[in-house]
């Protein structure tokens, strides 16, 4: 304790016991009280000086949530009125006769009250993570999204009617049921290739590199194809479907969900995976590219559970097991025979 | 706004932000506008004037996300940033040149009125007294120093002076209060010992 300083200059410059003095909770193990305690006399009358400097501040002044909002929301429109007059000035030579002028005016008017109802009404809320990120989050209607390394869902912030949302990567979602007016209100997944509609259960969706996987955990959802034929499909608890690439046909299979969730618990697990599907599976998790040197290499199958916190770890395991020699290049991991 | 970004650093949200991510920029924002404009009331300015140069900060921000600089410290620098453009409205100087005698108060003048009719009014009265005496340069610094919990560096970093001088004023303003506040101490006991004699 005798580190604490004692002398009216040294306190007022001493973060802790500014922070102390406006916050008295920041002083969590009552180091700073304790200090005044115990003090004689006449370093308690320094301190409660020094204390007295601090409290005699006036208060700031605040801004309300309202004012916070519309200060923001003028930036941008400050922005848009910049980036219109902006591309005026570059043609300063362009002379438009009166009427084109006046539908040059009537298209800005329109656009420019077209893109702040679009920033009012679908200013869109987004949940990232990056690589060896999870992260599970509640969204505004109660639902639960737990999202896999390097993925991201948006939505829009208006949620009064039939929930969207849309997706890049992996995801878990525990859709809570929700009526409006009597009728249930659906929750809509969308991703390139197709989109899962639900009214409450619990799935995963996958959708990397053109390929989207659906598994359903609980309850029933239905998938729509985006493009095509917008062939449909049901699925019942335990069946995955899967869309190889945008335009092919859907197919499902039972298969084992554990297996497909294991990312949770920040678990890879590789069942007869080629060489090509663990780079694939690698890239996503840690982010660095995987080259495969040798194309023969991409057929090697591997089967195994490994914890995916340790990049390192990982790439010995698999090195070892399929007996080829993988080294780290700067943001790259290159696979080449031994 | 952004809700899954609130947890971020500011760092990464600058990063995220000079890629062109606007709702990194809203988080950014969030976190430090109340403070940007509490500083920007303490230059002796207008409500609407300060609002102003703070939507003008962000829309300089949003519209050229790619030729903004990578910054060790993003709270340092939107200060900085309002600072300059609070005191070249106020003055003709042109952006960057900052006079001498600009103003600012930490203590507002209604403040006072206020404070004097609280009961321990008399002490805190004697305080702000201290602190109005001090130069404006000086109040600045005790203001970032005590409402903003800046270090040394940002100080210098924020009002554009050496880490060296900060040091020195800091100092001197601290001392300056110490010995305003022991002279109105010792004035204030003769005052009570003059009138128990009476």
């Amino acid at each position: 304790m005798s580190q604490l300083p004692d002398n009216f200059e040294d306190l007022l410059l001493h973060t802790d016991f500014i922070r102390w003095v406006k916050d008295p909770a920041s002083d969590a193990d009552g180091t700073w009280a304790a200090w005044l305690a115990q003090a004689p006399e006449q370093r308690g009358e320094v301190i409660l000086k020094a204390r007295l400097v601090l409290r005699s501040l006036p208060p700031e002044e605040e801004l309300s949530h309202t004012e916070v909002q519309a200060l923001w929301q003028g930036a941008l429109d400050r922005r848009q009125e910049r980036e219109i007059s902006g591309t005026k000035t570059w043609h300063p030579q362009t002379s438009l006769t009166p009427w084109y002028r006046i539908a040059a005016i009537l298209v800005l008017t329109v656009g420019l009250g077209l893109l702040s109802w679009y920033f009012l009404t679908f200013n869109p809320t987004e949940l990232q993570t990056t690589y060896g990120e999870l992260r599970t989050e509640q969204l505004p209607d109660g639902s639960q999204v737990t999202l896999n390394s390097h993925s991201q869902l948006s939505y829009q912030t208006d949620w009064a009617g039939n929930r969207e949302v849309w997706l890049k990567g992996e995801a878990y979602f525990r859709v809570s049921k929700k009526q409006i007016a009597g009728t249930p209100a659906t929750f809509t997944v969308h991703t390139e290739g197709l989109d899962v509609q639900v009214l409450g259960t619990q799935f995963n969706v996958h959708n990397r590199r053109d390929q989207v996987r659906v598994l359903l955990t609980e309850g029933k959802v239905e998938l729509q194809k985006n493009g095509g034929d917008k062939e449909r499909m049901i699925l019942k608890p335990g069946e995955l479907a899967e869309l190889p690439k945008s335009g092919k046909a859907l197919r499902k299979q039972q298969v084992d969900p554990a297996r497909h969730l294991a990312w949770m618990e920040k678990v890879l697990v590789f069942e007869q995976a080629t060489l090509r599907d663990i780079a694939d599976a690698l890239e996503d998790q840690f982010g660095h590219k995987v080259v495969i040197a040798d194309p023969s290499l991409a057929r090697l199958t591997f089967t195994g559970n490994m914890l995916a916190d340790n990049e390192q770890l990982v790439l010995d395991t698999i090195a070892k097991a399929l007996g080829v020699k993988i080294t780290r290049n700067g943001e790259q991991v290159i696979v080449q025979r031994p | 706004m952004a809700q899954g970004l609130q947890h971020t650093t500011d760092e990464v949200l600058w990063h995220l932000y000079r890629q062109g991510n606007e709702a990194a920029l809203a988080v950014i924002y969030e976190r430090y506008v109340k403070s940007l404009y509490a500083y920007g009331r303490k230059f002796n300015t207008e409500t609407a004037l300060v609002k102003d140069c703070i939507q003008d900060l962000f829309a300089d921000l949003l519209s050229k996300p790619h030729s903004v600089s990578q910054t060790p410290n993003v709270r340092n620098y939107l200060m900085k940033s309002l600072r300059r453009r609070i005191l070249a409205v106020g003055s003709k100087h042109t952006f960057g040149e900052v006079p001498d005698d600009y103003a600012f108060g930490l203590i507002p003048s209604y403040e006072q009125e206020l404070i004097q009719a609280q009961s321990d009014g008399e002490e805190i009265r004697q305080v702000q007294e201290a602190i109005q005496k001090l130069t404006r340069r000086q109040q600045e610094i005790i203001y970032l120093k005590f409402y903003h919990d800046l270090d040394n560096h940002s100080i210098a970093e924020v009002m554009s002076l050496t880490y060296q001088a900060v040091c020195n004023l800091i100092s001197k303003a601290i001392k300056a209060i110490r010995d305003l506040l022991t002279s109105s101490t010792a004035m204030l006991a003769l005052y009570y010992l003059s009138g128990g004699l009476d």
